[in-house]
């Protein structure tokens, strides 16, 4: 048999069509150099089929005639481990950076430490008090009191703001992400339509649309610094994206997702797929960090303060009260007061009971108890004719041991009884709660039948930040505020400091507010605000180091190498100059 | 390993962004200075800063506070230095006044210049420093002390404190406070009378009453604390008391006044007090005398109630005192006499004491003691140089008004003229009540020109707002002042918690002691009211008799007056059969009864009560019993011995206190003496031996000075008794057997009188009105004074026996007494006097110096403090340095080494990046 004439020449041909694609490919490579996101190609060249010559002869000179190269495919070099690595750790490194930069703003609304935080603002507070100690009978010293406390609440109320405003930026910017989202992801699920539409193209494997393939990996990898993102790859050349195991893009198909409104907690919208109506619990990514900030770290932060201030203001209005103003007339706290709520005992104490009246004289038993989830407790000894404590004993222990709550013997409905009050509370949320523990000390209170009141309070109570503020009388008549203390005889007479004194040395009560000092109980806020901020700040430092790693190895792989590609050039470039022709 | 070119290029980017960062930071550290901008930086030298800041803050406030602490002390010490200037000459005054060789001139002279010390110390107690007086505890915006002076000669007569006891601190440290004040009363009244009551409690006091402190009223509700008694007490200041409570819960009461004691009576709301019956015990003022006690035939104290006229009988033939006497003189020495009383009746206490002065006098020697009628006891001092006297029992049996001759009673039973205690704010004074007052037909008015004239009876109406006895009486007072009629011829007063109302016998000419009081029957639509009843009138004289005296109780029984309802808590009182009523012929124990807590609302409930005590009691039951008595319209308890019983008789029956009344139920049955000590009873300190009445005390011993210049016709006792002598009154003085006499004017004035009698003596006598409102007469040459007698004679020539036996030294406690002094050595007392003062002052001195030790050591503390703090101000200082601040020298050659670096790297990479083998091709 012979041969054609021309296979040579063909052959020859295949040879430089081949060469001339992988120049081609080298070229594109080259261009692409610092395109972000970019993947170097390859040419894959193999030998193209043989020919065999059948025929009788095919004994004699058995063989098959090689007909040259021919380029399978051009491939993308990419690692797809890498690639879902940096999309867990980009998820990661964009959860600490957004809680880093909220916190700066926490730290902003404490302004700690500087002349105008709150700590300075306390000790300006307490030494306006002993400065009024020093002489209680001028108005200068009563002036200056005044300005320290209404500098403690304008203080306090816009650090309430503040934190409301912070809470509605990130509700602003959940939208604005929850967009992006769905920009995104439907945009993978066109890509994901056009590959498939592509590849099925050609033989199985041969088509790759590297470039299509190199956007959407660059849209995802957007995706994946929003919201924590898996990746799943399909046979069709698609991809799934997965957010906490549902799928965000399924091959062509993509499921929008919402912010939806909480009936709840205004405040608080979440996240749902707009169909399904399933609520996404999101951990991971700018997303993560800013539900992490709005709905754990800024409440607790708030709680913290909120508690402060609701111990600051009933600590110095317990005094307060007690005291004498200059005018002769006790009674009137310094901040304003709320009450919220009251539980009264239904049957009378015996006749005659006072504050000094031992537990002993009333019958009581030894036992425990709890109020506001704090248990008190009344041991053996203290309800021993001896050394019994009295019922005054009793009521201060109890509101030590709380936040918000006033005890007194009321004698408002004709007869004596004991009246729990809840004044100023951390929120409008907080209620008064009384439980008996082991012995039914409520009962021996009077308490089997207790009276319950809620007060409705116009305007209405929000938390103890928002309504922080000195009582208008105060301010309105500086000779109110309470120098002087009660003996129980009447007005003690202008130089009487002790009630200023009492409220100065609060300051250094070592047990205002839960076992530490209200300088303390700040301190300990502020730095574990720092605290918190750190971390997050560092864990942030050492994700971008993760990511930065990952992006180099990737980078190693798929980035172009120009002495390479150069390298690249001239050998495909000789490949064609020794073409045979026949 | 790949490197693609990309990669060369994001690492040497990422990495030049490390240097620049680092370069911020430290541009940053430099510029402000800080190691730290935010809490991120370093929470835990963010939490010491915190906590630095605090420390410094509260330093730097402990340190203000000591500055002020300081200024105040160190006024306050510039102050009592100068008092102590002014008491130490005070010292030297006394020392030099108490020579015997001066002439009256010359103590004149001191006597004023210590008055001026004294008005300057005044002045130095009322200082104040930047407007605060330092000396009134928490009243620092009112003056420490009132001035009360002598309206005649502008002298102080006595101050007031007007501030509170309160201690002022100023906070130096955590937890160390200092008091910067000294209360003006614990300076400058330190020994002023005082009251501490018993240990009671926080506790409502369930029980209610009123009493009176210093006759200001005060109301006790069974509601009120301890507390709000004390509260009550200080509201009304006129009362110049201030009450506290102490922290064992008691009640004390302090006088505010240099000169004034603290007098205590109960007005109602006590079982016995009620039955008319007095606290027993009573005060004893034995300084250089004794008082007698008074004891009836069981040996029973007497009470010290007063007994204006009451007759007395020596119930034996006759008795033996004995008096001992003993002195410093000659020695030393001690006699002891036996005085022999005869058995007569006496006309009152004062008679007692006449009689027993003149046999002490025949005894041993005149001159040496003096007895007289002290408010109802009889009292015997001497004047023998550091002497004492011993006086030993005394029997004393009294007549009681209906005749019968009570051997077991005492005298003080009586209700003098016709009425019972008057509760306070007396029910029926509600605008409607009045009663006529007339002067019956024996009774007549003769003024010149006019035919004697009976009057018409006159209405009184009694004001809806008196809320006291004492306020009922100004009320009819002031009513009888506004009638021309009445006026200066009846007059209504306190005897004694009772309205009573007397004529007065002097004025213009009037009858006898005629007089009726009735109740108005005013026409319609007033209704009736039983305005005497209510006012504890309990018999309405109808006849022109006088106001007979009515018994209160006869023998054996004791009345209620009625002050129904009444409200009982625990107390108890004593039944006790005499030693004239026997059980089996033996004298049975007294036999306390408890009343239980209650409101008793009719006198049949109250006596029910009583008699369920009683037969509670195996010795009293049978024996007695209370019962309801109808008495002129008015039901009384009263327990009496019913001698049915098997075994009982005799009649004898004695009540006694067990718990004393409202003030024994607050716990006032035992006061305290300055300087230590109890008394029982409730008494009164006369002396009040403060550095400002012990200098009011020396000038006006000096000056001889006193009551000289009060008016004869305002001269009364401390309860009230008025003793006037009104204008026309005449005065005989007798001695050396010719007399002479002084017809008082109106404006006439015991110096006055004192300027007669010593006009009718002549040169080699002077007689002078002592401060205590004696008039001394006396002979400066030391020379025996002979007997003076002095007689007064009212309008219609009647003898004015009570003021004659007032100038005879005899009488009780008036505020300005007259005595006629005779036979003394003056200037033995003045010595004597004057020496017991230097003692006072030395005391007022001790008391300066103390205190300004006090503040010496407290203005150390402060100095130290002060220095600790700066101490603790630089450490804190250093410490908020080295955690706050930035080391700038380190910052800085950083901030160069990091410059370097990026300097290098800018330099290397814009050299090396571009290289690629496409440069060796082309």
């Amino acid at each position: 048999m012979l041969r054609g004439t021309f296979l040579g020449l063909e052959t020859s041909k295949k040879g430089l069509l081949t060469a001339r694609a992988a120049l081609d490919v080298t070229g594109h490579n080259i261009a692409n150099a610092n395109t972000e996101g970019y993947s170097r190609q390859r040419v894959n060249i193999s030998a193209s089929d043989p020919l065999s010559f059948p025929g009788a002869f095919v004994t004699i000179r058995p063989g098959q005639v090689g007909t040259g190269a021919t380029v399978t495919s051009i491939t993308r070099i990419r690692s797809i481990y890498i690639e879902s690595q940096l999309h867990q750790e980009h998820g990661r490194s964009t959860l600490y950076q957004t809680m880093s930069d909220a916190y700066i703003r926490v730290e902003d609304i404490f302004n700690e430490p500087s002349e105008n935080g709150l700590n300075s603002l306390m000790d300006n507070f307490f030494n306006a008090w002993e400065d009024l100690s020093n002489d209680p009978e001028s108005a200068s010293t009563r002036t200056n009191l005044a300005q320290a406390g209404l500098a403690m609440t304008e203080f306090v109320n816009e650090q309430d703001r503040r934190l409301d405003r912070e809470v509605a930026n990130i509700n602003e910017q959940l939208q604005d992400r929850v967009d992006r989202i769905n920009q995104l992801s439907s945009q993978v699920a066109v890509i994901n339509k056009q590959i498939i539409q592509i590849e099925s193209g050609g033989e199985s494997g041969q088509m790759k649309a590297n470039d299509l393939m190199d956007q959407r990996d660059a849209m995802i990898e957007e995706l994946s610094k929003i919201v924590n993102a898996r990746v799943l790859h399909n046979n069709d050349g698609s991809l799934s994206v997965l957010v906490q195991g549902h799928p965000l893009v399924n091959g062509v198909d993509f499921h929008e997702i919402r912010l939806q409104q909480n009936e709840a907690d205004l405040n608080r919208p979440y996240i749902e797929f707009s169909k399904s109506r399933i609520r996404l619990d999101i951990r991971a990514g700018e997303l993560g960090g800013m539900l992490q900030m709005r709905d754990v770290e800024l409440p607790t932060v708030r709680l913290e303060q909120e508690k402060l201030v609701t111990a600051f203001t009933n600590r110095v209005n317990k005094l307060h009260i007690g005291g004498y103003g200059l005018d002769g007339i006790s009674g009137r706290s310094f901040f304003t007061d709320y009450r919220t709520e009251q539980y009264g005992g239904s049957s009378a104490l015996p006749a005659g009971t006072t504050l000094d009246t031992t537990l002993d004289q009333l019958g009581f038993t030894s036992g425990d108890f709890f109020i506001q989830g704090q248990r008190i407790e009344i041991t053996p000894a203290e309800v021993l004719a001896s050394t019994a404590i009295t019922l005054g004993d009793l009521f201060e222990r109890i509101e030590r041991a709380t936040l918000d709550v006033r005890v007194s013997i009321d004698g408002s409905l004709g007869f004596q009884r004991v009246v729990f009050e809840q004044y100023n509370p951390v929120d409008s949320d907080t209620r008064l709660a009384i439980k008996d523990g082991s012995s039914n000390f409520f009962e021996q209170l009077g308490f089997d039948n207790a009276t319950h009141e809620k007060y409705f309070l116009d305007p209405p109570y929000r938390n103890s930040l928002a309504n922080f503020s000195l009582n208008p009388q105060i301010l309105s008549d500086l000779d109110s505020i309470a120098a002087a203390a009660d003996d129980g005889t009447g007005f003690p007479g202008p130089g009487d400091n002790r009630t200023a004194l009492g409220i100065a040395d609060l300051r250094n009560d070592s047990r205002a507010l839960l076992n530490s000092s209200f300088g303390e109980y700040y301190q300990g806020l502020v730095s574990s605000i720092g605290a918190t901020a750190l971390t997050a700040q560092r864990s942030h430092s050492t994700q971008t180091l993760v990511v930065e790693q990952l992006v180099e190895r990737r980078l190693e792989i798929s980035g172009v190498n120009l002495d390479e590609e150069a390298v690249n050039i001239v050998k495909f470039q000789s490949a064609m100059r020794p073409t045979p022709a026949p | 390993m790949r490197i693609p070119n990309t990669l060369l290029t994001s690492n040497y980017m990422s990495d030049l962004q490390r240097v620049q960062q680092d370069i911020a930071k430290l541009l940053r550290q430099t510029s402000t200075g800080k190691l730290y901008e935010r809490p991120r930086d370093n929470p835990s030298a963010i939490s010491t800063s915190l906590n630095l800041s605090r420390v410094l803050a509260s330093t730097m406030q402990y340190t203000r506070n000591v500055d002020n602490g300081l200024g105040r002390l160190n006024f306050t010490e510039i102050t009592l230095s100068e008092v102590n200037t002014q008491i130490q000459r005070v010292r030297e005054l006394t020392v030099q006044g108490s020579s015997t060789v001066l002439t009256r001139d010359d103590r004149t002279a001191i006597a004023q210049e210590v008055n001026q010390l004294l008005e300057h110390t005044i002045t130095l107690s009322n200082s104040n420093f930047s407007g605060r007086f330092v000396f009134s505890g928490y009243e620092t915006l009112t003056e420490s002390f009132r001035i009360n002076s002598n309206t005649q000669d502008g002298f102080t007569n006595s101050v007031t404190y007007q501030g509170d006891f309160g201690s002022i601190a100023r906070n130096i440290g955590i937890a160390r406070d200092l008091d910067v004040n000294f209360d003006g009363h614990s300076i400058f009244l330190d020994h002023t009378w005082q009251a501490q009551g018993r240990q009671m409690s926080g506790q409502p006091l369930g029980f209610s009453g009123t009493f009176e402190i210093n006759e200001r009223l005060i109301v006790v509700n069974p509601a009120d604390t301890l507390a709000d008694v004390a509260k009550r007490i200080n509201t009304d200041t006129r009362s110049e008391v201030r009450a506290e409570v102490t922290n064992d819960f008691r009640l004390k009461l302090t006088s505010l006044n240099s000169s004034k004691s603290i007098k205590l009576r109960d007005l109602s709301g006590s079982v016995l007090e009620d039955m008319e019956i007095l606290p027993q015990g009573a005060f004893n003022k034995a300084q250089t005398g004794v008082t007698l006690p008074l004891t009836d035939s069981t040996g029973a104290l007497h009470s010290a109630a007063p007994v204006p006229g009451f007759p007395l009988s020596l119930p034996v033939a006759s008795q033996d005192m004995v008096i001992t006497l003993s002195g410093a003189a000659n020695g030393g020495f001690t006699e002891s006499k036996a005085i022999k009383l005869d058995a007569v009746t006496y006309n009152s206490l004062a008679d007692l004491a006449v009689e027993i002065q003149k046999k002490a006098d025949l005894a041993f020697g005149e001159d040496k003691l003096i007895v007289r009628d002290n408010g109802g006891l009889l009292e015997i001092e001497t004047f023998v140089q550091n002497g004492s006297v011993l006086v030993g029992d005394l029997l004393l049996g009294g007549t009681a008004p209906d005749g019968t001759v009570d051997t077991a009673s005492n005298f003080i039973l009586g209700a003098p003229y016709g009425s019972t205690p008057t509760p306070a704010g007396a029910a029926g004074t509600d605008g409607n009540d009045r009663f006529t007052i007339d002067l019956g037909p024996d009774a007549y008015i003769t003024r010149p020109g006019e035919t004697p004239i009976d009057l018409n009876p006159v209405e009184i109406n009694l004001d809806a707002s008196a809320a006291s006895l004492q306020d009922i009486i100004d009320d009819i007072n002031a009513q009888i002042l506004d009638n021309r009629y009445l006026s200066g011829l009846v007059r209504a007063e306190d005897d004694g918690g009772r309205l009573r109302i007397i004529t007065t016998q002097t004025g213009i000419q009037v009858g006898i002691d005629d007089l009726i009081l009735r109740n108005s029957v005013p026409g319609p639509p007033v209704p009736a009211t039983d305005t005497l009843g209510a006012l504890g009138f309990y018999v309405e004289p109808t006849t022109g008799e006088s106001a007979p005296p009515v018994p209160a109780q006869v023998q054996s029984s004791f009345g209620w007056p009625g002050a129904i309802p009444v409200v009982l808590g625990q107390q108890s009182f004593s039944i006790d059969l005499g030693p004239g009523s026997s059980i089996d012929g033996t004298d049975p124990a007294p036999v306390t009864i408890t009343m239980p807590v209650n409101v008793y609302g009719t006198e049949a409930q109250l006596a029910a009560e009583i008699n369920n005590q009683i037969a509670l009691s195996p010795v009293l039951k049978n024996a007695v019993i209370a019962v309801v008595v109808n008495r002129g319209g008015t039901n009384f308890v009263d327990i009496q011995t019913t001698n049915v019983g098997s075994g009982v008789e005799g009649t004898d029956l004695q009540l006694a206190d067990v718990d004393a009344g409202m003030l024994a139920l607050l716990g006032l049955g035992a006061p305290t003496i300055p300087g230590g000590g109890t008394q029982p009873g409730i008494g009164e300190i006369t002396e009040a031996d403060n550095m400002i009445n012990t200098m009011i005390q020396l000038r006006d011993e000096l000056l001889g000075y006193s009551a000289a210049q009060s008016r004869l016709s305002d001269l009364h006792d401390v309860n009230g008794v008025s003793y006037d002598l009104a204008p026309g009154t005449e005065i005989r003085i007798f001695s050396d057997g010719s007399s002479s006499s002084f017809i008082v004017q109106r404006f006439s004035t015991m110096q006055d009188l004192a300027d007669a009698i010593e006009s009718k003596l002549g040169v080699s006598l002077e007689v002078e009105v002592q401060r205590d409102g004696r008039i001394r007469v006396f002979n400066p040459n030391n020379s025996v004074v002979n007997d003076i007698r002095i007689e007064a004679y009212g309008l219609k020539g009647q003898r004015l026996s009570a003021f004659e036996e007032r100038m005879s030294g005899i009488s009780g406690r008036l505020i300005y007494r007259a005595e006629l002094a005779s036979r003394t050595t003056y200037e033995d007392e003045r010595f004597q006097h004057l020496t017991n003062r230097i003692g006072n002052v030395d005391r007022a001195l001790e008391k300066i110096t103390s205190t300004l030790a006090i503040i010496g050591s407290r203005t150390r503390r402060l100095d130290l403090t002060l220095t600790q703090n700066d101490t603790l101000n630089v450490n804190t200082l250093d410490l908020q340095n080295k955690n706050d601040n930035a080391d700038m020298a380190e910052a800085i050659i950083k901030l160069k080494e990091r410059e370097n670096v990026l300097n290098a790297a800018l330099g290397t990479g814009s050299r090396v990046i571009p290289t690629t083998l496409f440069d060796f091709l082309r």
